[in-house]
This record gives C-alpha cells, structure tokens and sequence, in this order.
C-alpha cells in the first residue's frame, strides 16, 4: 500500500498530490464526498488511481468518478486521457467487456396501460431475449459479415433488418465509430462473437422495464420525450465474447510491448503500449470493431424487445413510441478533441466503468438533445433505480467530458450470495415491490442483489454537486430480465 | 489457516475475495497439477464442479514461440479453456496435463480436458467468467516445500 497525501478540494472533489517518489506524472483527482472517498481509502483502490497516474503521456490527472472501487489495474470508473504522441493506449484501461454500455428506449405507455401485462411480457422476453453464460443468439454470422459488421455498425444491422434507421442518430458515434480494421481482430475473437449478436450475457447484465418515477428537470425531460410515470426500457450489455478475447489477446501483445518500449508497469494488467505505435494501433483498430460490435448487440437486444411488446401490445412498436433515446458506452478508449491548456488537442480518453457527459452544444451530440447537451445513462440496481443525466460544460473542463457509470459494488459477489437467497430476493423484490424478476441462475441473481451495490442516487448526487452532470429523471424497475 | 502437507496437497484451490470480481489461489505438487487444479478453480466459479461428469474427453495443445513467463502461460492456458467453453458449450471438469514444456524460446502444454455439454437443466451457470486477468497473478515455488502456489484473478 502506498503513502499519499490528499488535498481536499471541495465537498465532492479530492487531489492525490502529485508524489514523483510514487512514480506518478500528474495528480490524482477523485470525485466522491468524505465518505465514499474514505471506502476507496479503505479499499486500496487510491492505489490504483496513483498507479494509472504514473503511465506515460497522461494528460492534466489521473480521475476517479464517484462510484470508484477496486478493479484491475485501472480502478472502475477510472478516466486517464493521453497525449496522442508521447502518450499509451491500454486494453486494461478499457477492459474486457469493450463498450459495455447502456441503452433506453422511451414509450407512450403508461403505468397503467402495462400494470396486468407485465409478467406476460417478462415471460415471453425471457424466451426471446437469449442470455446467460455462453448464450448464442438467433444470428449466426460468418467471417465475412462480421467484418461487414465491424466496419458498418448499426449501418450494417439495419441493412439486414434489425431495428429502425432513425435509432443511429441517438447513439454515441452514430451506432458506428470510424477506425475499425478486422485484420487486427484474431479468428479466435471472431469464433466467439459469431453466433452471440443480440445475446445479454450474464453477471450485471440487463432488460429493465422501468417507470419514471421522478423528474428533476422538467425541460431537459421533455427534450428527452420523458414524463412522469411513462414506461421506459433500459439495455445494459456489451460486446460479449467478442470482446473479451480481444482484449485477452492484446494484453498478451502489449506484456511484450510494454518491455520492448521501456514502460515500467507496477500492475501487468496496465500492459501498454504508446498510441501511435504498431501495437498501439493495431489494438485500437481491434477495439473500435467490438465496439461496433456491442453497439449492434444492444440494437438487436432492443429489436427483440420491439418485437415482444409489439405481440403483447398487438400494436407495432412505432405506434407504441417505442424510440431509442439514446445509446452509450462506459468501457472504451476514444480519440476526441480536448482543450489541453488552451490548445485544442487531439487525445485518446481512456473510460472505464466511467460515461462520456459532453455538455451542450458539443458538436457529437445528436441535434435533438444539442442545447441541453449529451444524454448520460446510470442503471442502477434491479430494487431501487436508475437515473437519466446530462453532460455538462463542466465536466468537459473538468473531466474530459465524463462522468460515473453506475452505483459500484458494496459486496463482493461471494459475500453476496452467502448473505442473499436468489429465490427469495425474486420473491421478495415482487411482494414488496411488485418487480417481477426473470434470471437465468439464482445464485447469479443473488450476486445482482440490491444490497450488493451503493445506492446509485448517492453517486448521481455527488456528480451532480461536483458540476460534472445534471440529473433530469429518475426510472424505478418494473420487470427485470437477468442473464 | 491452511496447513500446508508437502505430500498430500488437499486442497486443490481456494476462492478469494475481490471486491468486483473473483479470485482463486492455487495449489499443486508440480507446476503441471498446479495448471490442472486452477483450471478446476476456474470452472468452480461457473459451476457446481459435482455436476459436471467429465464423460466426454477433448485435446487442447497450447504452443507459444515467444518468450512468456509462467504467469503468462498460466493466463494463456486457462483461456483456451474458456475458448472451448465458449465454442463447443462444453463445462470441463477434470484435466490432465500430459506434456509441460517452458523454454526460452517455446512453451508447450498439451493436455486432456474431461466434461460435458452444457445442459441448462442440470447445470445452474452462476456467472461467467470473461478472462483470467493478470492482476496480482503469480505462480511460485513455494520456499519451504517442492509445492507450487498460484494465485489469478478473474474479471466476471
């Protein structure tokens, strides 16, 4: 465990000194109050901060949103931007699941319009909707197409019948983000991900139907078409394995990378290599497919979800406003425009378990929502809720443009399931709540428990007073669906 | 405390805990069983191991021609065994290392992998496993004994 010294800067952000004899290049800078601060103390996750903050080429300080706790290298909900010159690129600075991300559908449905038809809709989305471990989906793809879904995106799911054409303009990158090359991507990574488009996984992995159960921002909510008590659908998921033996094989190339360009690492989990380098680009162009990758997975998730509520409903899912509002990620390394001390900068920002948040008028930023600036998606847990916030003008200055992703776990998974009974938390979340929960193990929905995880709506408060985003409605759960 | 027996090594894995993730240290006479035992620790955090019957058998052969660590070998093992997983839906529960080879410039393990089809009625799945990671991994010869001991943690 390292010895550091904290600054406090405000209620809700707190300065790791710079400390050379650490071997850290910039400062560390968390956002949290006194007491989630002091659990990420306890936790020896500052130790990671410290750790990220000493990777060449890193930009103004190495962040941790509020829901930081203890990952792998990177702690979870750890931002670190790096020069794109003299900076590194970092697979374990993404994460295995790339692009994991969440997206939310809106309806013209109300509480009571799907009251009696919510179990009928829960049961018949846990046959439609593949999930669980290993799970393979109704697409089977070749090599071919899944270099033409690499390189098209969303371009490519529509074009084969998945979902609407207008759903692209709500998500981050248009549903397809620019740099994908499938010669870096191995067979292995394509024999993974070839039969699982359109399958939700397992672990934190989720369809919610929610409720709006509070608006905080009456404008900015009717920008996003959301009122009070509407009916919302919540994805969570991402690019499955796919993306999991992508980074698997990059972090084996960038264990010798990291050697051949002189990189101390005090975690080999933080492997690297520089961002303009061959290994560097290779891994990028790799991770930009899985990408792509999950942004289809998730559109065809919602695809499925249409075609449920369109049966049950006997209405298509146009007539039941079933639109995307918005799609974003929480685990990528992304090439944007940063002001870097008065200079605007192409950087590469690495997010994980952290959301980008541009504030308004950002130019990437679909033209709906451009005055009240990005969309930002916070699920929750599957007892209490989940939040729609706004990127703010701050968070750009403040943390290059990002924000949480979620509440953060609070028990580990074994201590979970040895305080917790999955089938009676399914019980239990229906009696007391009326949430009607479908999974595919029980143990697996006891490691998912509500008491499992920090109540998210402390950490979208703590967001909101450091300035970094804005809240505007908070969904509570009505149907769950877990891998 | 674990009371470590040089010639009777029980216990073939432990579970540790990881605030987000999991974890198992490892155990073996040998580096070979030591590999074996982490891929059941591995498959432990899928599935109840009980309940695979290890009926069908099936060839992994791992050959890397560059220089990698045992740490790294360990990582590369442990995911081709996920690959299969992924690929032929198969749970694996007993496994045995026939050749172990570490050079400097080659590493070679060929073994046989015992399991079953994946039958959701029968095998609850809690979580899956995405990777073996290489955060905190160690394989090392423990001082006091021939025995080996490995530690990886998982992202799930």
């Amino acid at each position: 465990m390292n010895r550091y010294e904290i600054n406090k800067i405000s209620d809700f952000k707190w300065e790791i000194v710079k400390d050379d004899s650490l071997g850290m290049r910039v400062p560390g800078i968390i956002f949290a109050d006194e007491q989630l601060l002091k659990h990420a103390v306890d936790e020896n996750t500052i130790d990671q901060v410290i750790h990220v903050a000493s990777l060449p080429g890193i930009l103004k300080a190495s962040y941790a949103m509020p829901d930081i706790h203890y990952g792998y290298g990177f702690p979870i909900g750890g931002v670190a931007a790096m020069d794109k010159d003299s900076g590194v690129i970092s697979p374990g600075g993404v994460g295995f699941d790339i692009s994991c991300g969440v997206r939310i559908l809106r309806t013209n449905l109300g509480t009571g319009d799907i009251r009696d038809k919510l179990e009928n809709i829960m049961y018949k989305m846990s046959f439609s909707i593949p999930k669980g471990v290993g799970s393979k989906g109704k697409i089977k793809l070749s090599a071919s197409q899944m270099s033409q879904l690499f390189t098209g995106g969303v371009n490519w799911a529509i074009r084969n019948g998945y979902g609407w054409d207008e759903d692209k303009y709500f998500m981050e990158e248009n549903g397809c983000m620019e740099g994908a090359n499938p010669d870096f991507v191995s067979k292995r990574a394509v024999d993974r991900g070839c039969e699982q488009v359109g399958t939700l996984g397992s672990g934190n992995h989720f369809v919610e139907i929610q409720r709006v159960d509070e608006i905080y921002d009456e404008k900015a909510a009717s920008v996003l078409g959301l009122k009070k008590d509407q009916i919302t659908i919540m994805i969570h998921s991402g690019s499955r394995g796919l993306g999991h033996q992508i980074c698997s094989d990059y972090l084996k190339v960038m264990q010798q990378a990291s050697l051949k360009y002189g990189i101390k690492l005090v975690d080999r989990q933080l492997a690297c290599a520089p961002v303009s380098s061959p290994e560097g680009r290779r891994y990028y162009h790799a991770m930009v497919c899985a990408a792509n990758y999950a942004m289809v997975n998730r559109h065809c998730l919602a695809h499925w979800v249409r075609l449920v509520m369109e049966e049950i409903f006997k209405k298509s899912a146009k007539k039941l406003g079933m639109e995307l509002i918005y799609d974003v990620s929480h685990n990528i390394a992304k090439m944007e425009m940063h002001d870097i001390n008065g200079t605007i900068k192409e950087i590469c920002v690495h997010r994980k378990g952290a959301t980008r948040a541009y504030g308004p008028y950002h130019k990437d930023i679909p033209d709906t929502y451009r005055e009240i600036g990005q969309p930002v998606i916070i699920p929750g847990d599957m007892g209490r809720y989940s939040y729609m916030l706004l990127g703010t003008k701050e968070a750009m200055a403040e943390s290059f443009g990002s924000t949480c992703h979620g509440a953060g776990r609070l028990l580990s998974r074994t201590k979970a399931k040895k305080n917790i009974r999955g089938s009676e938390l399914k019980k239990e979340l229906f009696d007391k709540k009326g949430i009607v929960v479908m999974a595919g193990s029980m143990s697996g929905l006891a490691e998912e428990a509500p008491e499992a995880y920090k109540d998210v709506s402390r950490i979208v408060d703590i967001t909101q007073s450091a300035g970094i985003s804005k809240k505007v409605a908070k969904l509570c759960p009505l149907g769950v669906l877990k891998g | 405390m674990y009371i470590w027996d040089m010639n009777n090594i029980s216990k073939k894995f432990e579970q540790i805990e990881h605030l987000s993730d999991i974890g198992i240290k490892i155990y073996g006479n040998s580096l070979e069983q030591l590999f074996e035992n982490a891929a059941e620790g591995m498959f432990s955090i899928m599935c109840d191991l009980k309940k695979i019957n290890p009926a069908v058998k099936r060839n992994i052969t791992i050959e890397e021609y560059n220089k990698v660590s045992l740490e790294g070998l360990l990582v590369l093992w442990l995911e081709n065994l996920l690959y299969r997983f992924e690929i032929e839906d198969m749970l694996f529960s007993r496994f045995k290392i026939k050749k172990f080879l570490t050079e400097d410039s080659r590493s070679i393990i060929k073994a046989d992998i015992f399991g079953e089809k994946v039958d959701f009625g029968k095998h609850e799945i809690v979580v899956a496993v995405k990777a073996p990671t290489y955060h905190m991994l160690e394989v090392r010869k423990d001082k006091n004994s021939r025995g080996w001991t490995g530690k990886v943690i998982f992202d799930v």
